[in-house]
Parts: structure tokens; C-alpha cells; sequence
């Protein structure tokens, strides 16, 4: 059953296009399209664009991750910290990471730098909410468990806050870098020269429509096997707490 | 999570220190350029005459003027060639430390202003049934979108009556080849590529007597020449001889001149030499008053970030240039 | 240390040690703030780029007053609003699908899991395909991922209702319509919710940054273009405009909420 939605979704495409329903122009038949890919993939092309994505995903996800872990137990552990930071991040949280690209743009220049710290900051926000979310929803009762034990300050920390918030860190970490790989390919979509997003954009412009599909069945996959792909190691790296109630 | 942070410190250390590093090293002139020929009085700068004038160069490609002018601003880059636009209007006006100091090329609005064959002739039999159209333009506020809306005014529209796709120039042939866009400003060697193609082609003609206009014009980061006098006059010395292998050497279509220019822009020798030829003074002096024309544009277009005119003085320092042609001596 | 755990604990009357933390809350970046403004003021900030926020605050209020401003706001606002209501019905109608019937949920799993994860504005050349290249293609893209995640967070919504709530009503008369209405729907609403909170704020995200690639009005080309002109008063007061209409957004929402759903304490979802 699966299955057979996408393959009735394609076929029904591939005819329309035969029968003169879908302007081939615009809508290239699957067939072209899975041989665009090919000639792309055998040509470099698709990789080379995968490639720095992916390296501007990595880039953003491990300049966000440490700092952005380290601030969220912070603001789980101390409370002038949450108060301190609270502020910037209600003020932060509902504006659209990426309109912060412009001034990015002045700041580091029109080059890596902006797209990377782009990233990092949807990833870093993601990251310090799920972190610091994590360890002030803990059972108090562990922690009193913990104290009774003779747990104090460091030993409590690594003993029973750190395994006990670890779950949502985690989740925060796989969400952090789901959103990162969002945010890298919007900013290519925008602004950047190279890139998978950059690549749907210069197709697009161009009509070149294959291409651009091509580049679109890529970043889909690449998105499926980041999110199940890291879902299937959390739950394995994580196997004694009990499942996520998982929204995607 | 102890691992991944020491590698996130660590990285952020040699981030850190990085520049600093660099500093100390032998002072380089960082330019910034477009891949068309236009720029070549840069390219033939950094290829051959700073480099002769014992000057280290870094040449970096971006894809448009605004980019380059703030790059400039910021000091990413000494030195960046750019058409007369509103990035650089505002800039200098607001106080960043941009300054232009010289004209780049001049042309002619009939070289830069394609039609795609394909429709011409049947669907856009005049410029004026672009109305509603798509053009390519690779970026706006700057020079092309004037020379646009000068090629549209010539029969009735004006920059207003088209759709504008924003694309780089190189990306403009395969638009126009597939459709995407009807019309492009399109700068040398690509237009003629096109027409080589069988693409597109130039519907304008010059009228005789004609002269080309300024369009494009260097710039560079003001505080850098101030800190570096004796390196900045020699970077003016070094472009002005640039610009008489144009003017009065080679030309834009010498073979040593198509050399350096090849190194720069993705064409092949036979289309560059076809290409239609740009001018520029072997004194490097210019004719200002486009620069109302240009000022005036784009402050309809609410462009710009002030409201009066600027004279010539106000944006160009050609303090440099002057004393330059003073030491070679005038052509 | 009191805070690990703090979400669970009971919530009794406001303590003594909330004052400071509330002027920690408001001083934090106020300070900032301050910080900026004196230097930006004095140079250390180069000015032309980091214009002070009293500078800012002043130009937006110019651009408010003379009606740009609100212009580009309010195509935006309508922009989103569109989108958003794009997305929820057909949203809410496909995660209940999805969450009653196991085989409307397998069918179109494996197609939602392709598309999810393409960030939705790569669809916009593809609506402007089917749509032309104008609004309707944009609040087309920008419904997207607003739609995904409605439908996925209703879905949740009916799946993780107690089987045995649904069965005593069943038990007690209630079938079809009164089921739906008045025990399923009642039942998802606080995952519902949690999805149009996310779904609001997606379709913000999503059309600004349709507006940044390749609109000529809205907040978000207004964004771009100023950058691009170097007009950065422009780009600063674009940049609040679009922080304000994000939290503006929100606010109406949990009011909204508030006043159809009071019963509901939010549900963590992000």
C-alpha cells in the first residue's frame, strides 16, 4: 500500500504528459527526469552541489550544537540564566531565522561565513529550548532520589540531570540539524552561488526543469534519510527510555 | 557532549586567530569583479601590472555590483569594479568608506539590450510588445537596470512595464534559449555568444556619432588608501597603465588582451574577439553628467537613501587618478 | 538548585525571588540595547551599518508614518493569513483522515515523507508553473509546510486520544457525526492547536522567505532589496516589522485560543 501511491502518483504523471495533459516544458515526465538525475549524478554535478550542503549543514550544525547545549542546561540548572536569556529568545523565537541573513550578510560578508551562521542559529535556538525544556520538565522525584543518596552539585549533575535530560537533548540535537539542513538550502535558495537550493533556483530561472527536479528528488531523499536515518539512531543510542511521541 | 565542544572551541580559536595571522603577512589588494569583459581594465591589473609593480593580488568573483560595494564597505575587499549604482550611491553618501576613483568601461545601450530570436519578429515585433514580458537583469539598482529602462523608453515602456528576473549573466543565454525570459541586458561576451547560438539577437542600432556612455566605474575601501598612500598611488599608477593597453594598446580585442581576459570569464577566444568593442580614456576621464541621469533613476525608483543630486565630486575622489596621469604624463 | 524539574512541580503563588528575575528579564536586554546604542553612537559599531537603535526605532516609525511601511506589512500579513487558512482546513481534514483510518495513513505516508522534508519554498516554481508567477503561487508554497505539519499534529492528536473515552461514549449513544464533534474533535484539539501554533509560524518563515527570493513588496523584499541597495535604516526596520508581525501573530493565536479553548493547558510540541 506503501507503495503504491507514489507509483500511481508517477505513472498518472508520466501519462499526462504523454497525452498532452502537462506541458512537458514545464513539467517533464518522470522518465526524463530519473535520466536527468543520472546524467547529473554520473556527471559530478549533483554530488559536487550535495556536497557543499551538506558541508554548510555540518559546519552550522557543529557551531551551534556545544554552545547551544551548554546554554540550555545552563538555563535548566540556574534561574537568573533562563531570566537573563528568556527575553532575547521570546523575541527571537518567532522571527524567521532567515531574515536574519542580510545583516549576516553585512556583518561576515557575502560568502560561507553568513550562510553557515544562518544555520547554526536555527539549529542553536532548536537546541537551548529542547535542552533547557529537558531538564526543568524532569521528575522532581529523581532529583530528591538522587539527594537522598548523598548526590550533591557536580555528582547530582552528571549522575542523574545529565542521563535524565538526555532524551530531549537528543531530540533537540535531531531537530537542530533537521532545521539547520532547511535553513542552509532556503539561504541557498536566496542568496548563494552553490548548493543544492542554489541549484533548484538557477534551473528554475533558466527553465531548465529537469535539472530542477532532479534537484529536488536529491534534497528529499537526503531530507528522509537525516530525519529517519537520526531517529532510528536516538532511539537505539537512547534504548531505555521509553518511545517519543513523534510528530513527523 | 564533551567531545564535539572542544572541537567547536578549538575551531573557533583558529577562526579567531586566523586573521590576525594573515595581517602580518605581505599586504595583498583583494579585488572584486564580475566574469564579464567589461572588467577588463581589472583583469588586466591583477593579472599583469600589480603584479609587475611588485604588488600581491587576490582576485574574487562574486555575481554582483551591490555585493561587491559592500564587501568594499566592510573591507572585505581593497578594490572592486561595479556599475554605477545605488549600492555605490549610498554607500559613499552615507559616509562608508567607498570611494569611486575611476570609470571601468564605457558602452553602448544597443550592445547590451537582447531579444530572444525565437519571439522576435512574431509575438515581439518592437520593443514595446515586451510590455508585460520577462527580462533578465543581474542585479538591481545598478547601471543595467538604467541601461534597461533607457533601451524600453525608446519605444514607449519603461522599466516598469516589464517582469525583471534577477539572474548572473553567464545564466542569462540558457534563459533566454529556453524561454524563461524574453529579453536581457546582457554584458560582452555573452551577447554575442547568443547571437552566435542563434539565441538571440540585438534589435537596436546606433545612430552614427554616437558616443559610448560611462557604465561601469572602480571603487575601493577609502580607509585602506588612507592607511596605505604610497600602495594605493601605486595600485591608481598600475590601473591607468591597465587602462591605456585598452585605450591605446592592445585593445579589448588584442589576443595578448583576450589572454588575460580568458582567464577571467568563461568564454572561448573566437566569441570574445567578435564581441563588440567597449571604450575607455586613456586619461581615465569620464563624462559625469550620467551620473544625474543614473542619480535621478534610481531615486524614482526609490533607490536611493538621500534626496538631492550628487555632483561628480561628491561620489568620485579623482585625486588619484590625476596625480597618476601626472607621473606617466598625460596621452 | 530548584530549576530541574521545575515544570513539574506545583505552581503555587509568585515567590520573593521572582522580582529579581523579572528585572533580570527586562534589564537583560535593555542593557543590550544601551550597550549598542553607545557604540554605535561613539564609533566602536561602525554607524552606517549598525545605525543606533534610537536611530532605527525613529526610521521605522518614518516609514510607519508615511504608510511604506505599513504597506509592505500589511501584503505580508494578508500573505500569511491566506496561507495559513490554506493550510488548516485541509490540514485538519487529512490529519483526522490520517489518524482514523489506518489505510488513509499508509497510502499517504510514504508520499508525505518525501515531501516533508523539502523545505517549502523550492515549491514555488512549481506553483508558479501551475498558478503563474504571481500571489497565488506564493500563499500556494507558503501553505505547504504549515499544511504538513497541521495534518501530522491532528493526526497525533486523534491517535493519542484514549481509546476508552471514545468506546464509553460509543457505549453511551454518541456515533458519527456526535462522536466527531463531540468527542473526537474536543479530544484533539490541544495537538491541533500545538499544530496551528507551529503552522502560523511556518507560514510566516516560509513567506518571508518566498518575498526574499523573489518578490518585489512584503516585509520580505523589502528586507532584501534594502540590503542589496545598502538602504540599512530600511533593512533594520524591516527586520523589527517582521519580529513584531511574528509575535503579533503568536499573541492572536493564544487569545484565540484562549477564548475557544479554555480548558486546554498548551501541549509541548516545539
Amino acid at each position: 500500500m506503501g507503495v503504491l501511491v507514489p507509483v500511481i502518483v508517477l505513472t498518472a504523471w508520466e501519462a499526462a504528459v504523454w497525452l498532452g495533459l502537462m506541458s512537458a516544458r514545464y513539467f517533464p515526465p518522470p522518465t526524463v527526469i530519473a535520466a536527468t538525475f543520472a546524467h547529473l549524478i554520473a556527471g559530478g554535478v549533483l554530488w559536487k552541489e550535495a556536497l557543499v550542503t551538506l558541508a554548510r549543514l555540518a559546519a552550522a550544525f557543529l557551531l551551534a550544537a556545544g554552545p547551544a547545549v551548554a546554554l540550555g542546561l545552563a538555563m535548566g540548572l540556574w534561574r537568573p540564566v533562563r531570566s537573563a536569556v528568556e527575553p532575547y529568545v521570546a523575541l527571537l523565537y518567532p522571527l524567521p531565522k532567515i531574515a536574519l541573513l542580510p545583516l549576516l550578510l553585512i556583518v561576515l560578508g557575502v560568502g560561507e561565513a553568513a550562510f553557515v551562521v544562518t544555520g547554526a542559529i536555527t539549529a542553536f535556538f532548536q537546541i537551548v529550548l529542547s535542552t533547557a525544556g529537558g531538564v526543568q520538565s524532569l521528575d522532581p522525584r529523581l532529583i530528591e532520589v538522587g539527594r537522598n543518596y548523598g548526590a550533591r552539585g557536580v555528582g547530582l549533575f552528571r549522575k542523574i540531570i545529565l542521563p535524565g535530560a538526555l532524551p530531549a537533548i537528543f531530540t533537540g540535537l535531531r531537530l537542530g540539524l533537521g532545521l539547520a539542513l532547511i535553513t542552509v538550502i532556503v539561504v541557498e535558495f536566496v542568496a548563494a552561488k552553490s548548493g543544492l537550493g542554489h541549484l533548484v533556483f538557477r534551473s528554475w530561472q533558466m527553465l531548465l526543469t529537469a535539472e530542477m527536479f532532479a534537484a529536488f528528488a536529491l534534497i528529499g531523499l537526503i531530507g528522509l534519510a537525516l530525519t529517519r536515518g537520526l531517529r532510528l539512531l536516538q532511539q537505539r543510542a537512547l534504548a531505555w527510555t521509553p518511545p517519543e511521541r513523534e510528530l513527523t | 557532549m564533551r567531545m564535539p565542544r572542544a572541537i567547536v572551541v578549538a575551531s573557533l580559536v583558529v577562526l579567531a586567530a586566523a586573521p590576525a595571522a594573515w595581517a602580518q603577512a605581505k599586504p595583498t589588494v583583494k579585488i572584486g569583479y564580475i566574469p564579464t569583459d567589461s572588467f577588463a581594465a581589472l583583469f588586466l591589473l591583477a593579472d599583469r601590472h600589480l603584479p609587475a609593480a611588485g604588488i600581491n593580488v587576490e582576485t574574487v568573483r562574486l555575481a554582483g555590483g551591490s555585493e561587491i560595494v559592500s564587501q568594499v564597505a566592510t573591507g572585505q575587499l581593497q578594490l572592486g569594479g561595479a556599475g554605477m549604482g545605488a549600492a555605490g550611491f549610498n554607500a559613499v553618501v552615507s559616509g562608508l568608506p567607498v570611494e569611486y576613483i575611476a570609470p571601468l568601461h564605457s558602452g553602448y545601450v544597443e550592445d547590451y539590450f537582447v531579444v530572444r530570436k525565437a519571439v522576435w519578429g512574431k509575438e515581439v515585433k518592437r520593443i514595446a510588445d515586451l510590455k508585460g514580458r520577462a527580462v533578465a537583469l543581474n542585479v538591481r539598482g545598478a547601471a543595467v537596470e538604467w541601461i534597461l529602462d533607457l533601451a524600453l523608453r525608446r519605444d514607449g515602456l519603461t522599466i516598469k512595464d516589464v517582469q525583471v528576473k534577477l539572474m548572473p549573466f553567464p545564466d542569462m543565454v540558457p534563459a533566454l534559449e529556453s524561454g524563461a525570459v524574453d529579453a536581457a541586458i546582457l554584458s560582452e561576451p555573452f551577447p554575442t555568444l547568443a547571437e552566435e547560438k542563434g539565441i538571440a539577437l540585438r534589435p537596436l542600432t546606433k545612430a552614427p556619432g554616437v558616443k559610448p556612455v560611462p557604465i561601469t566605474a572602480i571603487f575601493w575601501n577609502k580607509e585602506w588608501a588612507a592607511a596605505n598612500p604610497d600602495l594605493a598611488n601605486r595600485v591608481m599608477v598600475a590601473y591607468l597603465k591597465a587602462a591605456r593597453d585598452l585605450a591605446l594598446g592592445d585593445g579589448w580585442q588584442g589576443d595578448k588582451t583576450l589572454d588575460v581576459i580568458l582567464k577571467f570569464t568563461p568564454a572561448k577566444p573566437e566569441v570574445l574577439k567578435k564581441a563588440r568593442p567597449h571604450a575607455l580614456d586613456a586619461n581615465l576621464e569620464m563624462d559625469a553628467s550620467v551620473l544625474d541621469s543614473m542619480q535621478k533613476f534610481n531615486a524614482e525608483l526609490g533607490y536611493l537613501k538621500y534626496k538631492e543630486l550628487q555632483p561628480v565630486g561628491k561620489l568620485f575622489n579623482f585625486a588619484y587618478r590625476d596625480r597618476a596621469v601626472q607621473e606617466l604624463g598625460r596621452k | 538548585m530548584s530549576e530541574p524539574g521545575a515544570a513539574r512541580g506545583t505552581s503555587g503563588p509568585p515567590s520573593r525571588r521572582e522580582w529579581p528575575e523579572q528585572a533580570i528579564g527586562i534589564a537583560s536586554p535593555l542593557l543590550f540595547l544601551v550597550a549598542w546604542e553607545a557604540a554605535s553612537a561613539t564609533g566602536l559599531l561602525r554607524p552606517q551599518f549598525f545605525p543606533r537603535p534610537t536611530l532605527i526605532l525613529g526610521h521605522a516609525l518614518d516609514l510607519a508614518l508615511d504608510g511604506s511601511l505599513g504597506r509592505h506589512a500589511g501584503i505580508t500579513t494578508a500573505r500569511v493569513a491566506a496561507a495559513f487558512a490554506l493550510a488548516l482546513v485541509p490540514g485538519v481534514a487529512v490529519g483526522l483522515a490520517m489518524g482514523i483510518s489506518r489505510r488513509v495513513r499508509d497510502g499517504l505516508d510514504p508520499l508525505f515523507a518525501v515531501t516533508y522534508p523539502i523545505p517549502s519554498v523550492l515549491f514555488l516554481p512549481l506553483f508558479s508553473f501551475v498558478l503563474g508567477p504571481a500571489e497565488a503561487a506564493l500563499v500556494a508554497t507558503s501553505a505547504m509546510t504549515s499544511f504538513f505539519l497541521v495534518a501530522y499534529t491532528t493526526m497525533t492528536g486523534v491517535q493519542q486520544m484514549d481509546r476508552t473515552v471514545l468506546e464509553a461514549a460509543a457505549h453511551f449513544g454518541a456515533r458519527g457525526r456526535t462522536l466527531f464533534a463531540k468527542v473526537l474533535l474536543p479530544g484533539a484539539m490541544p495537538f491541533i492547536f500545538t499544530g496551528m501554533r507551529l503552522g502560523l509560524g511556518y507560514a510566516l518563515i516560509v513567506v518571508i522567505a518566498v518575498e526574499m527570493a523573489s518578490a518585489q513588496r512584503g516585509l520580505g523584499a523589502l528586507l532584501w532589496l534594502s540590503w542589496g541597495l545598502l538602504k540599512v535604516e530600511d533593512m533594520y526596520a524591516a527586520l523589527v516589522a517582521i519580529a513584531l508581525l511574528g509575535g503579533g501573530l503568536l499573541w492572536m493565536l493564544g487569545r484565540f485560543r484562549r477564548r475557544l479553548v479554555p480548558w486546554l493547558p498548551d501541549v509541548a510540541g516545539g
